[in-house]
């Protein structure tokens, strides 16, 4: 059974796993024995190669585990943190992740679904006009440099990276930084050579349609 | 190549003992058991998460969601799969649960990616941006969050076709043309693949 040529159309379907190196040795050898003969399928494996590389090299996003195991030792021990704050927390980062969307205003009611005035996230801003944010685009960078330099500068992650840049939104840790603060951390960022763009946040856009 | 290959099942094995015995403990309420696991399965998870929901609070949730079912449900894992394949799979269900709640609210109120793109505000952005424009999140972007789920798998985290069924609860043959349709917008969208000699 292992021994008959396997058909192209068997064979195609099979190629991310020969290049994942999952097949098992039988169904290995029969495909790579049509690959060997067929043109359309050693090409297609020459993509799929490139592709795995591509996603394999994605950067993990460079969280600390310790806080949100913080947040999970709370929900077993029962206390209310993951009630409607962290549900504003989350429509918060659905703004912020894609800061440049103008869904911020729309958004937050829907997800907290509830009649109260949706408010940023109350201490990451101070004035809805103009977060007290610094989007930053990274070049070269681990993954540990990254969480270096981020604590270095007294900043913390709060978005990102965004799936189309890479462009992670910080903020900075302490809650009483003023705006000279802030400008202070996008010129650091500037210098390090590692980053390529950093900029304070865009302000959020106001929701323009029609709101409840 | 074989011995790497066969080195590589070994440790493999390994590790799923080791996860199996901390499982063990964590049917027992051990906490510090539910913290060693975490700490191991954190970066994976919320990579998965963040590449189904697109949002990383949303994904941040949903890490904390599946650590829960870990806790409260340990007692039924049956062993028929390896505890990875186990806790990916709620990682699935409880991801998807986020992307279809999300997609109720999406079609009226996300903003399409092309009109996002538009509104990048350009005083802002120096020209360095249009390099940076990772080619290959926009098209993942472009698939569906089952699709995605189906490449990162393969490609990320290096599962066996068998491995995919399990975790997303679909048949063999769904998991692979699943893959195949993806391969095909993922080329139609990035179409220097495999033309870059850059490796
Ligand atoms: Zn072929």
């Amino acid at each position: 059974m292992t021994d008959d040529a396997m058909s192209h159309e068997e064979a195609a379907l099979l190629l991310p796993w020969l290049v994942n190196g999952t097949l098992d040795s039988s169904e290995r050898e029969r495909v790579e024995r049509h690959v060997r003969g067929c043109v359309t399928c050693r090409t297609e494996l020459v993509e799929q190669r490139a592709l795995a590389s591509l996603v394999r090299d994605r950067p993990v996003v460079p969280l600390s585990a310790e806080r949100d195991f913080e947040r999970l030792r709370r929900t077993l021990d029962g206390s209310p943190s993951r009630g409607m704050r962290g549900l504003r927390t989350a429509a918060w980062a659905v703004a912020a992740s894609i800061a440049v969307v103008a869904i911020a205003a729309s958004v937050a009611p829907l997800v907290v679904g509830t009649r109260e005035p949706v408010e940023p996230y109350r201490t990451l801003t101070r004035d809805e006009a103009a977060p007290m944010l610094v989007d930053v685009v990274f070049a070269d960078i681990s993954d540990d440099e990254l969480r270096d330099l981020i604590e270095t500068l007294g900043a913390e992650i709060v978005a990102g990276p965004s799936p189309r840049v890479g462009r992670y939104t910080l903020r900075l840790v302490d809650d009483r930084a003023t705006d000279a603060d802030l400008d202070d951390l996008v010129r650091r960022l500037r210098d390090d050579r590692r980053v390529r763009f950093a900029a304070r946040a865009y302000s959020l856009p106001t929701h323009d349609g029609a709101d409840d | 190549m074989s011995i790497d290959r066969q080195r590589e099942h070994e440790t493999e094995a390994d590790d799923d003992r080791a996860d199996a015995e901390l499982l063990g403990r964590i049917r027992d309420a051990d906490r510090e058991a539910l913290h060693a696991l975490y700490r191991k399965y954190y970066h994976p998870l919320l990579r998965f998460t963040y590449r189904l929901t697109g949002q990383l609070e949303i994904a941040q949730e949903t890490v904390n969601d599946v650590m829960l079912v870990v806790w409260r449900d340990a007692a039924s894992f049956e062993g028929r799969s390896k505890v990875a394949t186990w806790i990916m799979g709620i990682a699935y269900r409880k991801a998807m649960k986020r992307v279809r709640r999300a997609r109720l609210w999406s079609v009226r109120y996300i903003t399409p990616i092309d009109e996002r793109i538009e509104r990048f505000p350009s005083e802002e952005a120096p020209t360095e941006r249009v390099e940076l424009e990772d080619l290959l999140d926009r098209a993942l972007e472009a698939l569906s969050a089952e699709q995605r789920a189906v490449v990162e798998l393969t490609y990320f985290f290096g599962c066996s076709y068998d491995e995919i069924a399990k975790i997303v609860g679909c048949p063999v043959n769904t998991v692979k043309t699943r893959m195949f349709h993806a391969r095909a917008k993922l080329k139609s969208l990035l179409p220097r693949l495999g033309k870059d000699s850059s490796k």
